[in-house]
Parts: C-alpha cells; structure tokens; sequence
C-alpha cells in the first residue's frame, strides 16, 4: 500500500529537554509525541477513553496565566470523562502522561465534551510540548536544541527522495537540522548544546540516504534561539516532511 | 515517604501539595500509584521511602520496554491506526498544512 499522510508521525526522542544540566535526545520515543492543539487561554481539561479499561493515572502539566506551573495526576475513568479540576483554569498545556499505554483511544479535550486537543492511539502514552520550560536571559541570547523524529509508519513502503522543510514558524525563533543517518540515537550534552555533526538552519533538508524506509524514522533536532529578555512566547512550530511513493 | 514537588503545586483527587517538599506519613496503596505515575511524568521526585514503597512507586509506571512491545502489538493489530487516523483527520480539519504525498492537497 502506498504511503500516505497519516503513515507519517512525528515523535519525540527517548530523552526531551526540560531541564539544564542533562543529556537530550537519543533514540526515537514512538510512545509519546509532540504535537498537539493547544487550550484556549481559561480552559478546563478532561480525558475520556472509548475502552473501560482505561483506569490508569494521568498526569496533566500546564502553565497557568499567571505563569505558574502546576500539575495533577488522577486516575482515568474508562468511558467516562475524567475532568482535571485541580489545574483549574489553565494557559497552555506542556504534558500529558500516562502511566501505561493508552488501551482504547483516549480523547485529551476542553471540558464539558468541547474540542479536543488531541488523541493518544492504542498503545502510546502521551504528548507534551517541545521547549515547554526554556527561559530567556538577563544577560545574552539563549538557545536551545530539542530531538524529534518523523517516522513513516507505512510497513511496507519507502517514502521516497524524502525532505523534512520547515513549513510555519511564527515567531522567527526556530531553525532545524537532520541526523546524519536513519534511525540514529544520537544525543548532545545538554539542552544549551548543539548536536555533533548536525547542520542546523532554515533550509529544507534530504533525508540521509535519500528515501526514509519501510518503518524507518530520521532524526530532527530543532533550535530555539531566544533573545535577550525574550518576552514570553505562546506559540507554535511546523515541520513537514514530504516525499513520493509506489 | 517524603518527595519534592517540582511544580508550584501538585492536586490529586483528595488533596493538593505544595511546590517544594511534602511528607506522608504511612501512604496508601493508591496515593504511592498517583505519586509514582507523578514521579514517572517528571512532576515530583522522590527524596525517601521505605524499599516496599519504593517498590510499589516503581510497580505503578509501566516500563518504556513493555510500553514499547505494546505500541508494537497495537500497530500489528490494526487498532493503533484508528487513533492515529481521527487524530490525522483532527489535524486536517484544524487546517494544518497536511498534504498527501503525491503532492496534491486533500
């Protein structure tokens, strides 16, 4: 079958970066992923699965308005939405997290049955945004690298010539760049450095080896360059990989 | 059992905890499941406890490895790809920039 859109899915590495001072990236994290619908400022959040064996803990991080993080972790009630009234009204959501694999589709959405900010599949367990705690400086511009994969899914099919382009960055703070082969887990030092061997910029990139195989996934890191007392950013970033195929 | 909370606070169903250390005397079975889920989504960490309560905080998160066997199993099964689909029709109903691979807009 030939591949189409949704075989390709964007996923975060094993290791993201919230933190200073630790490794990032390494090999693909096909149970956690990194895009979502973000909250309208003010929501309430539920979790609702189409199976009644979806009983286990979530836990919900977000920024509040008041730039304040909180976090709440509840056991999910199968079929019945679960509402995180603990967070109360929020800003933004930065983690979604399951403490096991979805069973049914679970539906991550605004309270009461309002739009839904994301699915998490059978078999995944979560999603949380890229450089959700990244700071500015006092003293000088910061940047910070995170590690993504786009992976084609299709079981049978090469996505072919492959290139991964950045299609929207709104605000002018990010630029990207391929690891040099498929299926690499490379990792860099910390959050503050830049991966080895990898060119980072705003061009379009060719997958190493011109096509992304059969299941295959290439590794994408980005870089989010803040200025000097950067203000805060509410935004959003697109990569797109497109391709040819059988 | 004593944990950090590394957000300004952390709620559960019963009661909410304050940024910085908090202290449970005697936890119960499913308090130590929210706190090792907490503790997996990297919202809390644990600074003491008992090696049974270490146990059952480490018994509470499934491990990347069989999370990993099931996202397998859930793909091979088919029932994967119907989350992945509604999320992919999600995504183009939002208007995101999702074109097919022919190179023709859908």
């Amino acid at each position: 079958m030939s591949v189409v859109s949704s075989d390709l899915v964007l996923y975060h590495a094993a290791t993201q970066s919230d933190v200073d001072g630790s490794t990032v990236g390494g090999a693909i994290d096909t149970l956690r992923r990194p895009d979502f619908t973000q909250v309208t400022a003010g929501d309430t959040v539920e979790v609702v699965s189409s199976s009644a064996s979806d009983t286990q803990n979530c836990t919900i991080e977000v920024r509040k308005a008041d730039g304040t993080i909180t976090s709440e972790t509840l056991a999910l009630t199968g079929t019945t939405a679960k509402i995180f009234a603990g967070n109360g009204a929020i800003d933004r959501i930065l983690k979604v997290e399951l403490a096991s694999v979805a069973i049914g589709t679970i539906t991550v959405r605004k309270s009461v049955a309002g739009v839904t900010y994301r699915v998490i599949p059978v078999g995944e367990r979560g999603f949380s945004m890229v450089m959700r705690k990244g700071t500015s400086s006092t003293s000088g511009s910061t940047t910070y690298y995170a590690k993504l994969f786009w992976k084609n899914t299709n079981s049978t099919n090469a996505l072919l010539s492959a290139q991964v382009s950045e299609s929207a960055d709104p605000s002018g703070v990010f630029t990207h760049g391929l690891a040099t082969a498929v299926n690499d887990s490379g990792t860099t030092t910390n959050r503050q450095t830049a991966p080895g061997g990898v060119t980072i910029d705003g061009t379009a990139k060719n997958v190493p080896g011109t096509d992304l195989g059969a299941t295959a996934a290439i590794g994408l890191w980005l870089a989010m360059l803040l200025a000097t007392n950067n203000v805060a950013l509410r935004s959003t970033y697109t990569s797109q990989i497109a391709g040819s195929t059988t | 059992m004593k944990f950090e909370v590394l957000t300004t606070q952390w709620a559960t169903e019963e009661e909410t905890f304050a940024g910085g250390e908090n202290e449970v005397t005697s936890p119960s079975a499913s308090f130590l499941k929210l706190v090792g889920a907490a503790e997996s989504a990297g919202t809390l960490t644990v600074t003491e406890c008992t090696d049974a309560e270490r146990e059952k905080l480490d018994k509470s998160v499934q491990s990347q490895e069989d999370g990993e066997a099931a996202y397998a199993a859930a793909q091979e099964s088919g029932e994967w790809h119907e989350g992945n689909l509604l999320q992919h029709q999600l995504d183009i109903e939002s208007g995101a920039p999702v074109a097919s691979v022919g190179g023709e807009e859908e």
